[in-house]
């Protein structure tokens, strides 16, 4: 090999060599982050509110709907601020108006994930509600009464009936 | 003397307020329980304490009860 064709060969390795890595230098690897689950921020933002929801359930000012929403039990009291000694907090009614969007939300998530309707996963969570609610919590019955919790009388649904299974010998 | 046509006054008005009664007449409240048919179902229950977990964790700090989850182990069915 003559000295003369040292550097031609080391100009064709590069040129052979350069176009991928000027390709690489193009064009990234397009990394597709996966979609953010929108479960993450709904559940952030009603931890946010559950206190001030919770204290005011037990302040007898908002109540449940066996329909999973959250309601403002006395009309009237919707202006009121959720802290009376903030003026700029949120008023009963917007509180209550923001979880239940965000519940909304939930409820067509779950029903998509489930094969249901978000309605019947919203009454699941009024089931829930009002399992775990305190005696003195409201809860709006299905003719648009308030009641308290302790005056709710539960019976489960029977299951149909089923046939007794084959016994085994 | 010279009052004494206002004080009878007021004396006959202090009289009078004696005879006046106010009634305020409530009927009776009656809280009839209601009754609901509950039909749990069970996979959608798990879904939604799953994500509701944090009341669990919000709830001692009010010193709520929780729900006792451990099981007597001796009512306990393996």
């Amino acid at each position: 090999m003559s000295p003369m064709m040292i550097p031609c060969l080391i100009a064709s390795a590069a040129l052979l060599l350069a176009p991928p890595v000027a390709a690489q230098q193009r064009d990234p690897p397009a990394k597709q982050d996966p979609a953010p689950d929108p479960r993450i921020e709904l559940k952030q933002r009603m931890k946010d509110r559950y206190a001030a929801l919770e204290t005011l359930r037990d302040a007898g000012k908002v109540g449940e709907s066996f329909a999973g929403l959250a309601e403002v039990v006395k009309a009237s009291d919707a202006q009121d601020k959720v802290d009376p000694k903030d003026q700029k907090s949120l008023s009963l009614g917007d509180l209550v108006s923001a979880e239940n969007k965000d519940r909304q939300r939930l409820y067509d998530l779950l029903a998509k994930d489930l094969k249901l309707t978000a309605e019947e996963v919203g009454k699941q969570n009024g089931i829930r509600i009002l399992q775990k609610a305190d005696d003195d919590h409201w809860f709006k019955a299905a003719d648009g009464r308030w009641v308290q919790c302790k005056n709710v009388r539960q019976e489960e649904k029977k299951p149909p009936s089923e046939p007794p299974p084959p016994v085994r010998r | 003397m010279k009052h004494a046509p206002t004080v009878a006054q007021a004396a006959l008005l202090t009289g009078l307020c004696g005879c006046l009664s106010h009634r305020v007449e409530t009927a009776p409240i009656e809280v009839r329980p209601i009754h609901v048919i509950v039909d749990v179902n069970v996979r959608v229950q798990r879904e939604l304490d799953e994500f509701f977990d944090f009341e669990q964790q919000v709830d001692p700090a009010k010193g709520k009860a929780q729900p006792d989850t451990k099981q007597d182990p001796e009512t306990r069915k393996d």
